[in-house]
């Protein structure tokens, strides 16, 4: 755990109501960020970011401190994750919002609309990534986190959150390059 | 270097995890290899494109709103405990309870194993289960008197939240697996660890913690992977 976590942890712990806003500020958005990247969508991330704080702050007793708090936070923002989505019973929906084409083409320059559309659907091919490829990916990708913090969370030894990375990252490749090719096929006519 | 390498080898260069030496026996190979040159290319592209992906651009004062929501949210919890509890904030559930926990886990997890060998062995059962037959195996268990601890949810599941909520799906044996930095939130879930498993691991898996649980023994008994604990 850093030095700066412990410490805010500590004051908090002394009552100081600065130290907690303190922690929510420097988390919040790469927590709510890893939520909204597993439900895709906006108002759920935002309530389930809040409650992964909740939760791990309520739990803080239970933290030893041996592992990075920003770990503990993250492992408990990911099985609220999972069991929001479980509950959902369907598979990770895309937001409507993102499917969409992008609509002010006008302007806008060309390498740019085509990036964003990429992203999109690399973004949708992720969602559709097994639940653990997905969670690897996106920690290693978007989060920049070790393996042996990604591992932690994943509930898996750092190894193997490396072959899950490696079939993730093969996966979207296939799914991607399918697209491609269906694509062409399509402009050929 | 063979292509299967060679495809290994580059999706872990573009994770920035090769050495200096190795990324030289990459690049060798690729500059003789289209195929496996093109999928590198490939592999780059699907990258690059997923790094594009942004999450929504919220405003400040969304983010404001938020720390003060969560601080808000956090104390008024905790003054709840203190009001209801007495004691302090968010306490650790005193070590007392945790072998017989661990025990009482132990004993459900083997009688679901059992039960689930018992389906399995009736002949027309797959040879592999998925999350959803453990799941239908569990929850004719969610009654089961561990889960109801009164003093276990309190600084080890989840905050406030019982351990009900996560009979079935999400029932974690970190417990019994020696403990560990997140508690009982901390491994896999039971479902996790038995999905896809073919029936001699999952024997091996019972015996184990059959043998386990004879010599009354509550920790680390359940085998993470390969052998089964004895």
């Amino acid at each position: 755990m850093t030095d700066e976590d412990a410490e805010l942890l500590d004051a908090w712990g002394r009552g100081e109501r600065k130290a907690l806003e303190s922690l929510v500020k420097k988390y919040q958005k790469e927590v709510f960020s890893l939520c909204y990247r597993m439900v895709r969508q906006r108002e759920d991330a935002e309530e389930l970011a809040q409650q992964a704080f909740c939760n791990a702050l309520g739990a803080l007793p239970g933290f030893k401190r041996r592992a990075k708090f920003r770990t503990w936070l993250y492992r408990i923002a990911v099985n609220l994750c999972r069991s929001h989505i479980s509950t959902r019973k369907t598979a990770v929906e895309l937001n409507p919002e993102r499917t969409a084409a992008p609509e002010d083409a006008e302007g806008a320059p060309v390498s740019r609309l085509l990036r964003s559309e990429l992203a999109r659907e690399a973004a949708e091919h992720l969602a559709r990534l097994p639940e653990k490829q997905r969670l690897v990916v996106t920690l290693r990708v978007f989060h920049e986190m070790d393996y042996g913090g990604i591992g932690r969370i994943a509930g898996c030894s750092a190894r193997t959150a490396k072959v899950h990375f490696h079939y993730g990252v093969e996966n979207l490749r296939k799914r991607m390059k399918k697209n491609e090719v269906r694509d062409g096929e399509k402009a050929r006519g | 270097m063979r292509c299967g390498t060679a495809k290994r080898l580059a999706v872990e260069a573009l994770d920035g995890r090769l050495t200096p030496r190795a990324l030289q026996r990459l690049e060798r190979h690729l500059s003789r290899c289209r195929a496996c040159a093109a999928r590198r290319r490939e592999t780059a592209f699907a990258l690059d494109a997923l790094r594009g992906d942004e999450t929504p651009e919220m405003p400040g004062v969304f983010w404001s709103a938020f720390s003060e929501r969560v601080s808000g949210r956090v104390e008024a919890e905790s003054r709840g405990r203190r009001a209801g509890g007495g004691a302090a904030p968010p306490r650790r559930v005193t070590p007392v309870w945790k072998p017989a926990l661990a025990l009482a886990t132990a004993a459900f997890t083997v009688s679901v194993l059992s039960t689930t060998l018992a389906v399995l062995r009736r002949g027309a059962g797959p040879e592999t289960f998925d999350a959803a037959d453990v799941r239908m195996l569990m929850a004719t268990y969610v009654g089961f008197g561990i889960f109801q601890l009164p003093e276990a949810g309190a600084g080890e599941f989840y905050g406030a939240e019982p351990l009900r909520t996560y009979a079935g799906a999400e029932l974690e044996l970190a417990e019994i697996e020696g403990g560990g930095e997140f508690g009982i939130l901390g491994e896999r879930p039971l479902f996790e660890m038995v999905e896809g498993m073919d029936r001699s691991r999952l024997e091996a898996l019972r015996d184990g913690i059959e043998k386990r649980v004879k010599n009354g023994r509550g920790k680390s008994f359940v085998p993470r992977t390969g052998t089964a604990g004895g």
